[in-house]
């Protein structure tokens, strides 16, 4: 038995490439979203009115007032909760450690600022066949395609009751400008869809959206400062830290509204954001629709079925008043929360606590966003093996190569990813009762929850009852073994250099990976693990072993596996965590962890690459749900078309690098053109027809964006009303919409190009 | 002559057709009614003299400019008259003719009782019926305002209260509201307990130059044109 377990940890890569396993994609109805406790239940929620804060997360989601110039979150995420722009929205590679902040010629002979972006720029990465890898690489750059933002400029003050534009001392960008005459900023990083987002443990690319919401910044526990204000009397106020779990969405949205490159003037905080806008009628420039899903049902509206007018006819301040518990705005002092930098009166609680009433708000809304009628979702199921029946021949097909081609082993459970950490975890946990799916196929949680094991185990992905952070799994060039975050992977879709994704840091110098944090867990410095989560981490999951007990000694360098090297998993804690640590394991053997003495030891010598880990390049799986209307595709943009994608897929990604995951190899579709045909098929039955229509629940008020400057990549118009020596330029409108939704439907992102 | 006349009433025709700069206000007041009940538990005694009721009204501004102000008006009633009703009223209001303005006033009245009785079979049944009114006006081209009343228990606990709050460009811009209620509480031998009544208005005020139309300026400019040409044909001639 011993002697096999080594065999197999021997022969462990072969089998992973060969074996068609794993969780099967499986339906989103009735899979329940991530609990935040505290947020809306228990004797004290922060919301007292949902339905409230829901329409207020609509109105600052799509309100232009939100940003210095007119970008609300909604400007990058308007297109199936994505972006399809084409003008204006390259990014030089900024965030490579030097940048040269250089924009380099693409395909079609132009680039840069405000260039117009054409299908034969796509892919950006291409090779002479790019069906294999070995044909040589044509052309590749540092440039990402992403959404351009805001002008930027220093914050010096804004209205309270008018205008879109604060007022910032504003330039020409030294970066992004066309011959002197400054352009929009662009992100570096492709927008991603803001639908289904909320099952994501963390959010953003490079995960630094914390899953913990601490009421004032996107870091979680990492920043000890950070907390919201409460009146605990009449003449007393305390700020008090808040931890709200599975919230990334929250932590998400306060990072993005103080981004200068997408929606703000620097010196520019939230509460600023909050002075502006309370006593503002929210979406104040922008026609709202009699029958939206959201203002409608609240007779928040202004309109009439044949006058659309602007605004709610409320006001911010309002809608946070009757939305959340009146401690975070009820004491009615000045002086404890701060100034603006920019100067003036000393905020109020209300705008101190604006970063928790936008976050949140934000969130509650971005939580309606599910998009669950796809064909994935509605189709008929084998009751035995959860496979749907009732697609094409080809889209079955498809999924069969989505499997095969080890696609669902990142892109696992019913969100098509394995960051949805929450949502899978939950699902394999049996709980009597407990269904979920479409009525006419519903399925019991539990092992079998996402196809019947052993073959489509869900553990082969690493997804059991305890919702790991951390795994440890197998990379290649060369194969080895690498501590990974969850839901993260190197794909080798950029030059690893280009972007450090996951393996970044925060604002106070601490690395974004959480294995980074289970490395000095092991290694007994407690204090440097910051997201407490990562404390139960639990090794026996881990698809490959970090400890193991081979029941002999037998020194195997990639693990710990002599008995003075390693001790159970939970000794650390006490005897009721070892108990706790050693349920639902991959094996038994797996559930140990090195000693504190082993771990430093490792930890020091060069030469041990025991507590490797992958993080650097490593970018967030994204979902792939709605993926049709989702592109440009990969966390540059580099791809225009899920063609391209499949081909890269096909060729076992572009760039091959030391933390790149083992399933980036050729597979049995990357010769075979039916196969890739099929799967291209199933990828399409991941679209709602809700999302394509834009009926509710994403529907949404009229929105003008930015798109683009008046003239080329070679010239632009100076003159914008913002300042002389801005560009001036153009928008696009997308109307109002009911509940209803539109006609004709939304398109792909490469029928723009 | 004709035609100098002639340039001369029309901008002055223009100038007085132009909109006219109008000032952004509000006002805000807030009436609060209260009646006092008091009896004693020892029927023996039933004596009210170890009763000591104190108020005390204050006002205390946080504004960013001077134009605005608050002031309070109370009934001169004294407060041992038990069943009598007594009223306080308060009221702020601010108008600007540039500028911007956070206008924000607190009006607090606390109600202290104490019972100096050494009986400790004196205990007081004290009963406070009380109404706030509240109304609340905001005109011009930004205003709003919110005011709200709030009780706040022994413990500065928050108890009870009302806000309303109107903006100028949300119909109607006026607003007001009652709210009535009855807090009943016993006060032991030794015991003191205060009862805090709080009011605060929270105003914005916006004014911006509406700025005139470049039309008016070129007829402007061409008008004086006209008026100089005028002139200097005169003194050419």
């Amino acid at each position: 038995m011993n002697l096999s377990k080594l065999l197999l940890g021997f022969g462990l890569v072969a089998s992973q490439i060969t074996l068609a396993h794993g969780p099967i994609p499986v339906p989103l109805q009735k899979v329940p979203i991530p609990p935040v406790p505290g947020l809306l239940d228990g004797p004290d929620p922060i919301v007292i009115n949902k339905d409230m804060a829901i329409a207020l997360g609509k109105a600052l989601f799509w309100d232009v007032n939100v940003g210095s110039d007119g970008m609300a979150c909604a400007s990058c995420h308007f297109h199936a909760g994505a972006d399809n722009r084409v003008t204006n929205q390259i990014n030089p590679g900024t965030l490579i450690p030097e940048p040269d902040n250089q924009f380099d010629t693409l395909n079609s002979g132009s680039g840069g600022p405000n260039h117009t972006l054409t299908s034969a720029d796509f892919p950006l990465t291409e090779f002479n066949n790019p069906l294999d890898k070995s044909s040589g690489m044509i052309r590749t750059t540092d440039d990402a395609i992403a959404s351009s933002g805001t002008f930027s400029g220093e914050f010096k003050g804004a209205s309270r009751f008018s205008g879109t534009n604060d007022n910032c001392n504003r330039n020409a960008d030294p970066i992004f400008n066309v011959h002197g005459v400054g352009t929009r900023r662009v992100e570096p990083r492709n927008a991603p869809t803001v639908i289904n987002a909320v099952f994501n443990h963390r959010n953003f690319w490079d995960g630094r959206a914390n899953n913990i919401f601490n009421g004032s910044n996107s870091w979680g526990d990492r920043d000890p400062n950070a907390g919201v204000w409460v009146q605990i009397g009449r003449r007393s106020v305390t700020k008090q830290p808040l931890h709200l779990e599975n919230s990334a969405l929250a932590s998400q949205a306060v990072a993005t509204a103080l981004s200068e490159l997408e929606m703000t003037c620097s010196k520019r905080s939230i509460a600023d954001i909050g002075r502006k806008l309370l006593s503002r009628k929210p979406l104040q420039y922008q026609k709202v629709h009699p029958e939206d899903s959201v203002f409608g049902p609240l007779n928040l509206t202004n309109s009439s079925t044949n006058n659309l007018k602007p605004g709610l006819n409320t006001t911010y301040g309002r809608m946070i008043r009757s939305a959340f518990s009146r401690k975070y705005w009820g004491y009615r002092r000045r002086g404890p929360f701060g100034s603006p930098e920019a100067g003036g009166i000393p905020y109020n609680q209300m705008e101190a606590n604006f970063p928790m009433f936008f976050g949140l708000a934000l969130q509650l809304y971005e939580s309606t966003l599910v998009s669950d009628q796809a064909p994935i979702d509605t189709a008929l199921r084998d009751p035995v093996t959860y496979k749907p029946t009732s697609l094409t021949d080809s889209e079955k097909r498809g999924m069969g190569v989505f499997i095969e081609s080890h696609c669902n082993i990142c892109h696992s459970g019913p969100l098509l990813t394995s960051a949805a950490i929450v949502t899978n975890s939950t699902l394999v946990t049996p709980i009597p009762g407990k269904v979920y799916g479409p009525d006419h196929s519903l399925r019991s949680y539990g092992p079998d929850a996402m196809g019947k094991s052993p073959i489509d185990a869900a553990k082969d992905a690493g997804i059991t009852e305890f919702p790991n952070v951390v795994t440890r799994d197998i990379t290649r060039n060369p194969q080895g073994q690498k501590l990974m975050d969850v839901g993260f992977f190197n794909t080798g879709v950029g030059d690893p250099n280009n972007d450090p994704g996951l393996g970044g840091t925060d604002d106070f110098g601490n690395p974004l990976s959480l294995s980074y944090q289970y490395i000095q867990y092991l290694i007994g410095n407690y204090s440097e693990v910051k997201d407490k989560m990562v404390m139960n981490t639990h090794s026996c999951q881990f698809i490959t072993p970090i400890a193991w007990n081979l029941g002999f000694d037998f020194n195997f360098p990639a693990f710990f596996t002599l008995s003075t090297e390693r001790e159970p998993d939970g000794s650390r804690e006490g005897s009721s965590e070892i108990t706790k640590r050693s349920q639902n394991c991959q094996d038994p053997a797996y559930a140990w962890i090195p000693t504190v003495d082993a771990a430093i030891a490792a930890f020091n010598n060069p030469d041990d690459s025991r507590l490797a880990i992958a993080d650097k390049a490593a970018f967030k799986v994204p979902t792939l749900r709605n993926i049709e209307l989702t592109g440009p595709y990969m966390h540059n943009g580099s791809m225009a078309t899920l063609e391209q994608v499949i081909e890269f897929y096909a060729r076992g990604g572009n760039f091959d690098n030391g933390n790149q995951h083992d399933f980036l190899t050729r597979t049995p579709m990357s010769d075979d053109p039916q196969k890739r045909a099929d799967l291209l098929a199933f990828l399409k039955t991941l679209t709602d027809d809700r999302v394509r229509f834009e009926q509710a629940p994403f529907d949404h008020p009229e929105l003008i964006v930015p798109n683009g400057h008046i003239g080329d990549a070679f010239f632009v118009e100076p003159g914008h009303a913002l300042d002389s020596d801005l560009a001036k330029e153009t928008t696009i409108t997308i109307p109002a919409v009911g509940a209803s939704g539109i006609s004709p439907a939304i398109e792909p992102f490469d029928s723009n190009l | 002559m004709k035609k100098k006349y002639l340039g001369i009433v029309l901008p002055l025709t223009f100038i007085t057709t132009q909109p006219t700069l109008a000032s952004s206000s509000y006002s805000a007041s807030s009436i609060l009614k209260y009646t006092l009940t008091v009896s004693n538990q020892n029927s023996s005694s039933n004596e009210l003299g170890n009763l000591i009721i104190n108020s005390h009204s204050y006002i205390t501004p946080q504004t960013e400019s001077t134009s605005s102000h608050a002031s309070i008006s109370e009934q001169p009633v004294s407060l041992i008259d038990l069943n009598i009703p007594h009223t306080i009223s308060f009221n702020a209001q601010d108008s600007i003719n540039s500028g911007s303005n956070i206008s924000e006033y607190y009006h607090n009245l606390d109600l202290s009782f104490e019972n100096r009785a050494s009986d400790t079979n004196d205990i007081f049944d004290i009963s406070i019926d009380y109404q706030y009114t509240l109304s609340v006006k905001a005109n011009g081209q930004a205003a709003n305002i919110t005011l709200s009343s709030d009780i706040y228990d022994p413990n500065e606990n928050w108890s009870n209260g009302i806000s309303v709050s109107v903006q100028n460009d949300i119909s109607p811009n006026f607003e007001n509201s009652n709210f009535s209620d009855t807090i009943s509480f016993t006060l032991a031998a030794g015991e003191t307990q205060t009862w805090y009544f709080e009011s605060f208005s929270e105003a914005n005020l916006e004014m911006t130059n509406v700025p005139l139309p470049a039309a008016f300026w070129l007829f402007g400019t061409a008008v004086l044109g006209l008026i100089s040409r005028q002139s200097t044909k005169k003194t050419l001639q």
